[in-house]
C-alpha cells in the first residue's frame, strides 16, 4: 500500500490507464500501515463505468489513532468507490500520516 | 466289492488326478504354473506399485494448474458483495443504484473537511443523489431550502429542478452541489 501511498504522479496516471479495461485489478502483499491488524494484504482497483471502486481484504483493523474515520471505513467494509480517480488518489496520499 | 469300496477307489483316482493336474499351482514352478498364492501376491504388489506411481505424477489437472498464469482477477476478501463476478463487466443500462460513492469537493479555501457521500438512485424515471455525508455545518444555516435539498423516507437528496435521466447527469449535479455547499460552508455564500 505504501506503494501507491508515495506514488507519483505518473505511476498514478499509469494506473489510471491500466483500469481503462474495467477490470478488477488486484496488487498482492500490499503492505498496510502500521497498527494494522496484518502486515500487508491485497488491494485491488476497478473502473466502474465513470467511478472508480478501491477493494481491500476484509477482516483488517487498526489501532492506529491517526487513521481517518474513510480508512476505517474502507478495512471495516472492505469497498471504497469514488467519483473522480482523483479522489481515489488523494485518498490513498492522506494515508501518509500512517507511515 | 461292495458299494463303497467302488466309492473309496473313486475318490483316490479322482484325487490323484487332480493332485496331478494342478500339482504346479501348489508349488509355484514356471509361470504358467505358478502357485495361487504367489499369483495374488504379485497381483497385490502391481496394484499398489501403479498406485504409487500414479500418486508421484502430478495429473493433467495439477500440472495445468501450476503452469496456469494467476488469475488476473482475483476477487479480494472484500468483493463478497460481487460473488461470481465475470471479467466482462456487466451492462450498466440496468442499474438502478450505486453508492455510496465518496467525492472531495473543490476547496478553495482549505478546509479540513470536504467529503462527501452520495448514494444514487433511480426513482422512477429519474435519479436522485441521497446525502450520506457532509462536513460540518460549523453554524451555517443548514435549512433544506437553503442548502438546496429536498427529504423523503429515504432521506435527504440533492435538489434539482428537473427530472435527470441519466445517473451521470445526477453524478455531475452532486459534484456541483458538493463544490457550492463547501463554498457556502466555507464563506455563507449561497447558491442557486
Amino acid at each position: 500500500m505504501i506503494d501507491f501511498v508515495r506514488g507519483t504522479d505518473q505511476q498514478y496516471e499509469d494506473l489510471k490507464a491500466m483500469l481503462e479495461d474495467n477490470l478488477c485489478h488486484v496488487f498482492k502483499n500490499c503492505m498496510l500501515p502500521p497498527g494494522c491488524s496484518r502486515t500487508s494484504g491485497r488491494i485491488g482497483f476497478e473502473k466502474e463505468g465513470d467511478t472508480y471502486a478501491l477493494f481491500i481484504d476484509k477482516g483488517i483493523t487498526c489501532s492506529n489513532r491517526r487513521a481517518s474515520s474513510l480508512f476505517r471505513d474502507w478495512i471495516a467494509e472492505g469497498t471504497l468507490r469514488f467519483l473522480d480517480y482523483t479522489d481515489m488518489k488523494e485518498f490513498l496520499r492522506s494515508l501518509n500520516c500512517l507511515y | 466289492m461292495n458299494g463303497i469300496t467302488i466309492i473309496l477307489l473313486l475318490a483316490v483316482g479322482l484325487g490323484y488326478f487332480f493332485y496331478q493336474k494342478y500339482r504346479g499351482l501348489l508349488n509355484g514352478d514356471g509361470d504358467s504354473n505358478m502357485g495361487i498364492g504367489r499369483a495374488i501376491r504379485r497381483k497385490m504388489e502391481n496394484r499398489v506399485s501403479n498406485t504409487r506411481q500414479q500418486q508421484s505424477s502430478p495429473t493433467p489437472y495439477q500440472a495445468g494448474a501450476l503452469n496456469r498464469e494467476p488469475a488476473r482477477y482475483v476477487p479480494p476478501a472484500s468483493a463478497t458483495n460481487r460473488p461470481g463476478r465475470p471479467l466482462v463487466p456487466a451492462s450498466r443500462e440496468n442499474i438502478t443504484e450505486m453508492g455510496p460513492m465518496i467525492y472531495f469537493a473543490n476547496n478553495r479555501h482549505g478546509s479540513s473537511d470536504k467529503e462527501y457521500r452520495f448514494n444514487y438512485k433511480k426513482v422512477g424515471d429519474s435519479w436522485r443523489a441521497y446525502i450520506i455525508r457532509t462536513p460540518g455545518w460549523r453554524g451555517r444555516d443548514s435549512g433544506l431550502a437553503i442548502t438546496h435539498r429536498l427529504h423523503d423516507t429515504q432521506g435527504h437528496y440533492v435538489c434539482w429542478d428537473r427530472p435527470v435521466n441519466t445517473l451521470k447527469d445526477m453524478q455531475t449535479i452532486s459534484r456541483i452541489w458538493a463544490d457550492s455547499i463547501q463554498e457556502y460552508i466555507a464563506t455563507g455564500k449561497r447558491f442557486g
